[in-house]
């Protein structure tokens, strides 16, 4: 296979049918009661030489793009090329091959035809709409690793030895009927329904009220904690297994080397009780296992976090206390940010109190307006001051010898820990402000969904010689550990 | 690079003067008093357009692409500087691209793919044909 191919003819019906419905429109419109092509100076006289020359047109630029599109598979690469005006070439390394999927539609099935689809786990897919179904075929079976090399790992099915001997499983989170009355009440979900539940009785009455708040206690229970209830995560050989839910019921499990990230998540509430929540992001490429974002342990005792963190990916190396903060202009920052942002708010009050006044005829002093600006301004600067202070203290980031530990959040605290050796690339970001400070925010990205929970690690506000420096380590630490297949 | 871009920017502006010249004539003749609109934003269509082309040397100056060692960085940003940094065995596909203004001037543009979430496409907008070839076979067939 190492020539050029083409694909399968029948891709030419394909490529017609896009630009056909343009031309099954000219002629209905054609038709149409208040459409005449004479009414255009510049066309030539006659709707059916109009419809003839763009007919002819769809069906040679679909040729065009027939011919145009060309795949080959090397030793070491599949190689793909397509375009007429707009010219595509890609390659994928064969070793980075995750999935190869087959499938046919309407129009394949009547031809006798198979798209392949094949994915290195990124956004650029190479598909070959249509081949045969012997290439089809032969594409996969070439392509895709041989499956009588089994996985030597234990745990893993067909591993000679390992499946007559039973793995031990280690059960490493676990959520018990007390702790899942904790995560309740100190779910933001729950606490804040609550509360908004307790506001609406107050404003309706005592009579109506505890219906309501039952059923909404109800409600909260399911949308809060019910996919938690009777939480297990177990290791099991290289496996990590997770069950958890009331009603829907999961069982997932994900091989251990294809977790990315850890995250100890502090909300504000959970943490003022002294607990924290841990999730994990692995890159389920294959789609054979559904776990891409999920609990690791809904709750936790603060500090036990990391102790769990340590659990799957061994020793990290850093702690908490070796966090390095942001640099020292942050706060200053910090300030003015969130100074602005109150001002900005402080003003749409104003003018909405205003309008109101104005409306209403209502009798305010200049005095009172003044006085109420000023305690609105002091007020904005007092918080401000606190949100700053308490954002210099949550922000930090520690390297270790294989690990990578992120603090950002400031009521909502999350320290990531991401393994180097997961690393898909660094990029350092400096916005205006930030050049004009001498600092740079750093983000570290690794694989998964982009819809995960997961909020990207970033390392926020740091000098941009100590920027520049992590970075670069990041991305030498990276480089020099081999992935198998680039996850 | 810059003669591309320049181009690219003339057609935009052509293409949004047309539209909002096309616009004006209709408003013009359908409600005259509501005509202006489409003055304001074709004027305001034109000094962007302007903008863009005057920014355009600067723009080149701040992209910078190197592939050294085990690496490929890319640099790029006028407003918000980015540098992004990606190790030379995470890149999972290389794509090349060249639409008919790029092959007139034998250039491509390069996007290198990863399996990464957020940043999973870093793009090098124009980079000499043969080069960007060459750039695809090292990086697709090395490790």
């Amino acid at each position: 296979m190492n020539n050029w191919h083409q694909l399968h003819p029948v891709t030419i019906i394909r490529e017609i049918g896009v630009v056909a419905w343009a031309v099954i429109g000219v002629i209905v419109f054609d038709f149409g009661p208040d459409f005449s092509i004479e009414a255009v100076p510049w066309l030539p006289t006659g709707a059916d030489l109009f419809e003839l020359i763009f007919a002819a047109g769809a069906f040679g630029l679909a040729i065009a793009r027939y011919r145009s599109t060309r795949f080959r598979v090397t030793e070491t690469t599949i190689e793909f090329r397509r375009g007429v005006l707009f010219r595509t070439e890609r390659t994928t390394r064969r070793d980075r091959i995750q999935n190869v999927a087959i499938g046919a539609g309407l129009l394949g099935r009547i031809f006798g035809v198979n798209t392949v689809q094949v994915s290195a786990g990124d956004s650029a897919e190479i598909e070959l709409t249509y081949v045969g179904a012997q290439t089809a075929q032969r594409l996969r079976d070439g392509l895709l690793p041989d499956p009588a090399t089994p996985p030597t790992l234990p745990g893993v099915a067909g591993s000679g030895a390992a499946t007559t001997e039973a793995i031990p499983i280690r059960t490493i989170a676990q959520l018990d009927s007390s702790g899942f009355v904790r995560y309740l009440i100190t779910g933001p979900v729950v606490v804040s329904g609550l509360f908004a539940v307790v506001l609406i009785g107050l404003a309706i009455g005592l009579r109506e009220f505890w219906p309501l708040l039952n059923l909404a206690a109800i409600l909260f229970f399911f949308l809060g904690a019910g996919d938690v209830f009777d939480f297990r995560a177990d290791i099991s050989g290289d496996r990590l297994q997770v069950s958890q839910g009331l009603i829907r019921r999961e069982e997932k499990s994900a091989e251990l080397d294809r977790i990315q990230v850890i995250q100890v998540v502090r909300p504000f509430i959970r943490g003022l009780f002294g607990f924290e929540t841990v999730r994990l992001q692995t890159a389920d490429v294959s789609g054979e296992t559904s776990m891409q974002v999920n609990m690791l342990s809904p709750l936790e005792p603060a500090g036990r976090g990391l102790a769990l963190v340590a659990d799957i990916f061994g020793s990290i190396g850093v702690t908490e206390q070796d966090l390095v903060p942001p640099a020292r202009v942050a706060i200053r920052r910090g300030f003015i940010r969130a100074f602005i942002s109150l001002v900005v708010v402080g003003i749409v009050l104003a003018v909405s109190t205003a309008i109101i006044v104005v409306v209403n005829g209502l009798d305010v002093s200049a005095a009172t307006a003044i006085v109420a600006v000023s305690l609105y301004l002091g007020a904005s600067v007092v918080v401000s001051f606190l949100y700053t202070t308490r954002r210099y203290h949550r922000l930090g980031h520690a390297v270790g010898e294989r690990h990578v530990m992120v603090s950002t959040g400031v009521f909502r605290r999350r320290l990531a820990v991401v393994p180097i050796a997961k690393i898909q690339s660094v990029g350092m970001r400096r916005s205006f402000w930030q050049r004009r400070a001498g600092i740079s925010s750093i983000t570290i990205d690794t694989a998964g969904m982009s819809l995960a929970g997961i909020t990207a690690t970033t390392v926020i506000d740091i000098p941009a010689g100590l920027g520049r420096d992590l970075a670069r380590r990041l991305g030498d630490g990276a480089s020099r550990v081999a992935l198998p297949d680039g996850v | 690079m810059i003669p591309l871009w320049r181009i690219q920017a003339i057609i935009g502006l052509v293409v949004g003067l047309s539209v909002f010249g096309l616009g004006f004539l209709v408003l013009d003749d359908m409600s005259p008093r509501w005509s202006w609109i489409a003055l304001l934003l074709g004027g305001l269509a034109v000094i962007g357009s302007l903008a863009q082309l005057a920014a355009i040397p600067i723009r080149y100056r701040q992209w910078r692409w190197s592939l050294d060692g085990d690496r490929l960085a890319v640099e790029e940003g006028v407003f918000v500087h980015a540098t992004m940094l990606v190790p030379r065995n995470r890149i999972q596909n290389v794509t090349t691209e060249a639409g008919p203004l790029q092959r007139r001037f034998e250039l491509s543009s390069l996007t290198v793919h990863t399996a990464g979430m957020r940043t999973p496409n870093v793009v090098i907008p124009a980079v000499g044909r043969d080069i960007a070839r060459r750039i695809r076979t090292e990086l697709g067939h090395q490790d």
